[in-house]
Parts: structure tokens; C-alpha cells; sequence
């Protein structure tokens, strides 16, 4: 099997240092509310990237304001919103802004990639919840046996 | 339980170099044998993996591909970090693409290995009727930072595997003379032969592994970087 073919996006599984995590958010910081653009790309960038799940709901909470302010980052916007919300889990909305890139470009071959792994993420969770629900009914079944046999006793 | 790779070696490279001068179309020529004429500028950074057989030793290429505008700059950077090889590319129809060689090799310069190698790479070889740099300036700015040098076409495929074969067997060379030890984490290269055929010196600066005794007298059985080719 060669991993060439797996989808992969690199910026969904790599994670920046403590340190240099926290440089971007000491320059976003210390520019304060009129922080620049590009500032503020680079700190939801590094939070989005991130393990801890506050930090991923700061970076797209920060992602989604400078998608509504800055039209001309549309594309990367779209892109790191499908990223955080992939790795929260929420992958109806990652699904949402997925789609939206791929609407603007079809070609894409990053934002196919992405698209697959949250495919794939979807339809692994949903075959564990099958597998659940599924032992859940079985369970209800033995129960009911169980009490139907006892009182037939 | 001992893992089972075709490969002996793992390598981290970086591609690195203007918008548009082809990068990722170089990636995907090298990783997948295709070529699109219409694709998009990357996002932020994208990953692709390749095993190349360099000098006898199998070497797994996991290279990074960067943006390269501008807005990514500062995204892009924390990538170069352990990478143990360095594909800088412009683009000989675009002469600025030439022109702001320096500044991506000073900050790959800064922020890589100080043994990473690095490739220069003049990209869309093809077009030789809309070259804007020659090849000999190409050659000779090379030569001035001790870079390999390479023109290659993404879209013909011409001389590209030679860009990643010639880092890998340069790499591999400089793990054999002792002068890249994998062991070290920010490396650029780990090896991922067994254990036992691990050189004592080595395993001895990796934290928690023991020196391996091969034999029953104790220094005289022991590999070592010189004789083996692996860390």
C-alpha cells in the first residue's frame, strides 16, 4: 500500500510548538483590536492547527471574522474553517466550507483530499454508531427474552 | 515486535520558491508520473511521499510542499524546520521568480539543518522560447551558494526524478560518513532498519536505547557508522 494515495492535508495533522504558537499570539496581542490581517491569518492559522480543542474553537472563531471581512482570503478561509471543524469533529460544517472551495475550485486538489478525509471520517463514525446502536438493539433483545421467558416460567 | 518498511531511510525534503514557478506540479510529477496545466495556488502547505532507491539504500522522500505567496510567508516557515533537503525552484520563463532567489534561500538557510542540502531547480524547461533566464546563470548561482543544480520540466517530466535522486544519494552519503546522524529527532532523516543493525555509537546517543552487542565479544562485534550505512 503506498501512502501517496491516501488523501492527506498536511495542515490537519501537524501541530505547531507551545513556543511558536506563541509568538503568533503575542504578535496578535501586542497589535491589539486593529490587528493586522495577515497577524491575525498567521494566529488563527497556528490555533487551528492546534491539538487542544479551545484552541481550534479560538482560530475558527478567528477564521470565520476575517472570512467576513476580507473577501481576497476567501479560498484560504474556506479551506482552514474545513480544516477546524474537522478536527472538532463537526464535520457537517466542515463539509459546508469544504464544499464552498470546491464550488469556487472544482480542480482542487487539496480541497478534494480534505473532502475525502472528512468523508472518510463520517462514514468510520457512522458504521462505530451502526456497530453501537446495532449492540444496543441486540442487548434490548436479550432482555426482553430474558423477561418473556420468566414470566412464561 | 520489529516494524517491516521497504525502506531503510526516511527523508524530509522542502519545496520551496515563488507562486506560480511550478512547485506542487513538480511534486506531482515526481510522486504520481501527471501533470495538469491548470491548478490552483497552494494553501498554506501540502505533503507528498515517494520511495526512491539512492546508492543501494532505500529512502522513503516525504517532501513539503509550501505556498508560495507572499501571505503564506510566515505560515510556510514552520516548515523548514528538519528538513534535510531543500528544493528551491524558480521559474526560467520569469525572471523575478530568479530574482528573489536570495531571499528564500536566507530564510532556508536560517531556518533548516546546517547540514541540509539544498537543489536548485530552474522549472518549465519546455519553454525554451520564453526563457528569461539562461541556463548558465542558473548554473552559476548555484555553484556561488553550493547548490546542486538541476533545469527540469514538471509538464514533460525532463529531469525531474534526477532533482530527488540527487538530494537522496547525497543525503545517504552524509549519513554514511557520520555527518547526519538520524538518531537526532530535528535531523531531517530517521532510519528505520531494525534495531539490531543499528551502529553502537548511535544508539547509544538516542535516548533509551541500549548498545546492541551482536556476537559474545563485547566492542570488536559491534557496527559501526563507518562499516554500516545505517545510523
Amino acid at each position: 500500500m503506498s501512502d501517496s494515495v491516501l488523501p492527506y492535508a498536511a495542515d490537519a495533522e501537524q501541530s505547531l510548538t507551545p513556543d511558536e504558537l506563541l509568538v503568533l499570539q503575542r504578535q496578535f496581542e501586542r497589535e491589539g483590536p486593529r490587528a493586522r490581517i495577515q497577524t491575525k491569518f498567521n494566529y488563527a492559522w497556528g490555533l487551528i492547527k492546534s491539538t487542544k480543542k479551545r484552541e481550534q474553537q479560538l482560530g475558527v472563531r478567528l477564521m470565520h471574522e476575517i472570512y467576513d471581512e476580507h473577501a481576497e482570503r476567501k479560498r484560504e478561509c474556506l479551506y482552514y474553517l474545513a480544516i477546524g471543524y474537522y478536527k472538532m469533529g463537526e464535520y457537517a460544517n466542515a463539509r459546508v466550507y469544504i464544499e464552498q472551495l470546491l464550488a469556487l475550485e472544482p480542480g482542487n486538489a487539496q480541497a478534494r483530499s480534505l473532502r475525502e478525509l472528512i468523508d472518510q471520517r463520517v462514514s468510520r463514525d457512522g458504521l462505530i454508531g451502526l456497530a453501537v446502536s446495532g449492540g444496543a438493539i441486540a442487548l434490548v433483545g436479550i432482555v426482553a427474552a430474558a423477561i418473556f421467558k420468566k414470566r412464561s416460567q | 515486535m520489529v516494524a517491516v518498511y521497504n525502506y531503510n531511510y526516511v527523508a524530509k525534503f522542502i519545496v520551496i520558491g515563488d507562486m506560480g514557478c511550478g512547485k506542487s506540479s513538480l511534486l506531482r510529477q515526481f510522486t504520481e508520473g501527471a501533470f495538469s496545466e491548470k491548478t490552483n495556488h497552494t494553501i498554506g502547505v501540502e505533503f507528498g511521499t515517494k520511495v526512491v532507491e539512492a546508492d543501494g539504500e532505500r529512502v522513503k522522500i516525504q517532501a513539503w510542499d509550501t505556498a508560495g505567496q507572499e501571505r503564506f510567508r510566515s505560515v510556510t516557515r514552520s516548515y523548514y524546520r528538519g528538513s534535510i533537503g531543500t528544493i528551491l525552484v524558480y521559474d526560467i520563463t520569469n525572471r523575478e521568480s530568479f530574482e528573489n532567489l536570495d531571499r528564500w534561500l536566507s530564510d532556508a538557510r536560517q531556518l533548516t539543518p546546517a547540514k541540509s542540502i539544498f537543489v536548485l531547480v530552474g522549472n518549465k524547461a519546455d519553454r525554451e522560447s520564453q526563457r528569461e533566464v539562461s541556463e548558465s546563470d542558473g548554473e552559476q548561482y548555484a555553484k556561488q551558494n553550493g547548490m546542486l543544480f538541476v533545469e527540469a520540466s514538471a509538464k514533460t517530466g525532463e529531469k525531474v526524478e534526477a532533482i530527488f535522486l540527487d538530494l537522496a544519494t547525497q543525503i545517504v552519503s552524509l549519513v554514511r560518513s557520520g555527518e547526519v546522524n538520524p538518531a537526532s529527532p530535528d535531523s531531517g532523516v530517521q532510519c528505520t532498519k531494525p534495531q539490531a543493525f543499528r551502529s553502537s555509537t548511535s544508539s547509544a546517543a538516542g535516548a533509551g536505547s541500549r548498545p546492541v552487542n551482536v556476537g559474545s565479544s563485547g566492542g570488536s562485534a559491534r557496527f559501526s557508522i563507518g562499516s554500516m550505512s545505517c545510523c
